[in-house]
């Protein structure tokens, strides 16, 4: 696991580092203004005005190379900006060391993987580092036990980061992150390999850590997640932001259809939340294999009746 | 089992005296070889040499045919000798060869006195089946072996006459065990040798006559004189015989005005030189040997202790291989030592965790001095006060914009997040806020708390779809999902 990928810097036991102000709800903790990013030539940022507030989840989205990656690899400082600022806390990112950095701002990438075998209690405990040293690390127990209960954790700590599945690693990596407990939480894409009970338990967990006061910050690509717990939507198309504002502003037919190249639709459901699907055709079946229902009875369809050999049966 | 165990611990004590032994055999061997040097070095001296009565007696007077020899071609050299020692019916003669002598001055180089071919006295070799005359056989009278001298005989008043051929300037002689050796005559002193044939070894009969290359021909009166002046001064005993021999030959030498050129006086010093080199040892000293032996000594017996200290270490480690019981104590041995490191680690967290406790206390102490207290109950107490905020709990100075417009009129400490040190001014009595989100500052670590106890999985029944509204702190939260609630906060 390379530190950068963690970016929690090193727990130096140094009381000179400055620890952060918890912010007020509202305050803007992380600013981009006119931020461009050039790779090779390539223009992948371009313009990018965006300020993030605590106490707000922001989800960013958009088709894939819009630059979502790259723009938080800037904001952590792993990608050089060519034009532009990014201030944290209203000082530029430069003005901090390492482990000011990591006691502000948690990173989760979206590669978890780690070199060394690792317990998973290990990798949860190395996420408060950069509190060594000062008084909080008298909660590290309590926070480490927290967070991995939180994500469902618990009973792997004593198992090897290395045998875990891919969703496991990505609930263990939160537990990191969140065990940091910096008031701004950078999340690439941490619901990628997980399935839904996971998925809508992480988006909760970030929603409830904006509601403690928290700046978070997650990449998405599931829009109807986004559209379900953000606060605010900042969609991204090659390099631009297009829209930025509520998911009911943002998460429109035409818009996304329009970035993602793509049909979608969007829905309003009675209580006001969005159901954001794209335009499938109806597919014809061909049903071949065997079929089976072993809680409920066989749902009597008449339209797959020609399909079974058996015929139709009566339960 | 014993056995072995008991050879174990007999061992190292057995390879130490064995080391100790060793050591001193080769200090008393160095001692003797110091010594023996020591008495070498200074004994140049010693090759003094008592003359033969008889070597006065014998010479050779020699003609070079065309007056100078030739040092890169054959030169026919006529020999007359006289003083010899002439043995009716004896066995053998003399031989009369061309070549190099080890001590031109002195006896040293003669069979009579030691001398062996090949060492002291390094001859033109002749092949016996095609004899060219480099070698001469000058027989006894009647000797059985007369036939085959080449040289006539040795008359009864001990003068003999025989030609030689010198080969040129430059020879290989072979010694007794056919190792050859080279010989450049320009370089070294050559001359006619007369030894007893046969093997036979007769002081008497052993002269040599220096010959010196590219010089005009030494008158045979110049030769009988050096020879003559050659024996006189070996009539005497002296320390550096060859010295003073070739220091009187040069002188004569330059005396007979132009008789040698410079080269050839030049060639005659070198060589003399040379051979006196041969003589001594190089001129270290004691001292310096002594050291050299020390060193030498100390090198081995190093060697001899890791040597023995190795072994030892291999005859515990295959012992241990050997041996449960061994391997037992060893391992219980360095489970003790892990032990104690162990607990020596526990120690320091331990102080650790006790300093960090102490400390915290003592901020706490700080902090509880400014504390306000609140009316609404569970407020926590506060962690950390940054001295610049612990005086009295005055805002410290910084413009926040608050709601409500009641700074400093009561400060709120509020459960401060992880890694707080500054008290936040904060709207106190908030039920005058207008419903909407109050602005507190974040609270991570009551994130936290809240959420230690959480049971997660009871929130995937309720409805995913209420609304969820701003935590409060004093509530007692088990879950962080509540039905919907007003947007107050108490």
């Amino acid at each position: 696991m390379s530190i950068r990928n963690m970016n929690i810097g090193m727990g130096v036991l140094d009381r000179t580092h400055r620890p952060p102000v918890p912010p007020r709800p509202g305050d803007t903790v992380l600013e981009l203004n006119g931020v461009d990013v050039e790779i090779d030539g390539r223009r992948i940022l371009d313009g990018i005005d965006l300020d993030i507030r605590a106490g707000e989840l922001l989800s960013i989205a958009g088709p894939n190379g819009a630059g979502k990656s790259t723009m938080l690899n800037a904001i952590t400082g792993d990608v050089p900006v060519t034009s532009g600022s990014i201030s944290l806390f209203g000082e530029p990112i430069a003005a901090w060391d390492a482990t000011e950095l990591a006691m502000r701002r948690s990173v989760l990438m979206q590669n978890v993987d780690v070199t060394f075998p690792f317990s998973v209690d290990d990798i949860v405990r190395m996420g408060r580092s950069p509190w060594e040293g000062t008084p909080d690390e008298s909660d590290d127990d309590m926070i480490v036990a927290s967070a991995m209960a939180m994500t469902e954790s618990t009973s792997l700590a004593e198992r090897v980061y290395t045998s875990l599945s891919g969703g496991e690693r990505g609930r263990a990596a939160f537990s990191r992150v969140l065990a940091q407990a910096a008031p701004i939480l950078l999340l690439d894409e941490p619901t990628a390999a997980m399935d839904v009970k996971h998925q809508e338990m992480l988006m909760r967990l970030g929603r409830d850590y904006a509601e403690a006061g928290c700046a978070v910050v997650v990449i998405v690509h599931a829009l109807d997640a986004a559209a379900a717990w953000s606060d605010r939507v900042a969609l991204l198309e090659r390099g631009r932001i297009a829209a930025l504002g509520a998911p009911e502003e943002v998460f429109t037919s035409a818009r996304l259809s329009a970035v993602y190249q793509c049909p979608i639709e969007v829905l309003r459901r009675d209580d006001g939340s969005l159901v954001i699907a794209p335009e499938r055709p109806a597919v014809r079946r061909h049903v071949y294999g065997r079929r089976a229902f072993p809680l409920e009875g066989r749902a009597n369809l008449p339209q797959f009746d020609h399909v079974s050999g058996q015929g139709k049966e009566t339960r | 089992m014993t056995g072995k165990e008991t050879a174990v611990r007999v061992a190292p004590r057995v390879t130490t005296r064995l080391a100790a032994c060793g050591a001193s055999v080769l200090l008393s061997a160095a001692m003797l070889v110091a010594s023996a040097l020591s008495g070498v070095w200074p004994g140049a001296a010693s090759s003094a040499l008592v003359p033969s009565a008889y070597a006065a007696g014998a010479s050779v007077a020699v003609g070079v045919d065309g007056g100078t020899l030739n040092p890169d071609g054959n030169t026919a050299v006529s020999l007359s000798g006289s003083g010899f020692q002439s043995v009716k019916n004896g066995f053998g003669g003399i031989y009369v060869l061309f070549g190099w002598v080890s001590d031109p001055g002195g006896d040293s180089w003669k069979p009579s006195q030691g001398g062996v071919t090949g060492e002291t006295y390094k001859y033109v070799p002749d092949d016996e089946n095609d004899p060219a005359g480099y070698d001469v056989f000058v027989a006894f009278p009647g000797s059985s072996t007369e036939s085959a001298a080449n040289g006539g005989e040795i008359a009864a008043d001990g003068t003999w006459n025989a030609t030689i051929t010198v080969p040129g300037a430059r020879f290989t002689s072979t010694d007794r065990s056919g190792n050859p050796s080279d010989v450049d005559c320009t370089a070294v002193q050559c001359g006619i040798i007369t030894i007893g044939a046969h093997g036979v070894a007769n002081a008497n009969n052993e002269t040599f006559t220096p010959l010196t290359f590219g010089a005009t021909a030494p008158s045979a009166a110049d030769t009988t004189d050096s020879a003559d002046s050659d024996a006189a001064q070996s009539g005497r005993s002296s320390e550096s015989a060859s010295g003073s021999g070739a220091t009187g030959k040069t002188g004569r030498s330059a005396d007979a005005g132009g008789a040698t050129t410079a080269d050839a006086t030049a060639r005659q010093t070198v060589g003399t030189a040379l051979e006196g080199a041969n003589v001594g040892t190089p001129a270290l000293g004691v001292a310096g040997w002594l050291i050299v032996a020390a060193a030498i000594i100390l090198g081995i017996a190093v060697i001899v202790l890791a040597a023995g200290f190795g072994g030892y270490l291999a005859a515990k480690s295959l012992l241990l291989g050997v041996s449960p019981a061994a391997m037992e104590q060893e391992m219980a041995r360095r489970e003790r030592r892990a032990e104690s490191v162990r607990a020596r680690e526990e120690l320091n967290t331990a102080k650790r965790r006790r300093k960090q406790s102490e400390r915290l206390a003592r901020e706490q102490a700080k902090a509880g001095r400014a504390r306000g207290l609140l009316a609404d109950a569970g407020a926590p107490v506060t962690r950390a006060a940054m001295p610049e905020a612990s005086d009295g709990g005055a805002v410290p100075g910084r413009t926040m914009p608050v709601d409500a417009g009641t700074v400093g009129e009561e400060t709120q400490m509020l459960a401060p997040p992880a890694g707080e040190t500054t008290v936040m001014p904060a709207v106190a009595g908030d039920s005058d806020a207008p419903g909407g989100v109050a602005r507190r500052a974040a609270d991570i670590r009551g994130f936290f708390t809240r959420h230690a106890a959480a049971d997660v999985s009871s929130d995937a029944a309720l409805s995913p779809k209420s609304r969820i509204s701003p935590e409060t702190p004093e509530s007692p939260v088990t879950t962080s999902f509540r039905p919907a609630r007003g947007g107050e906060v108490a």
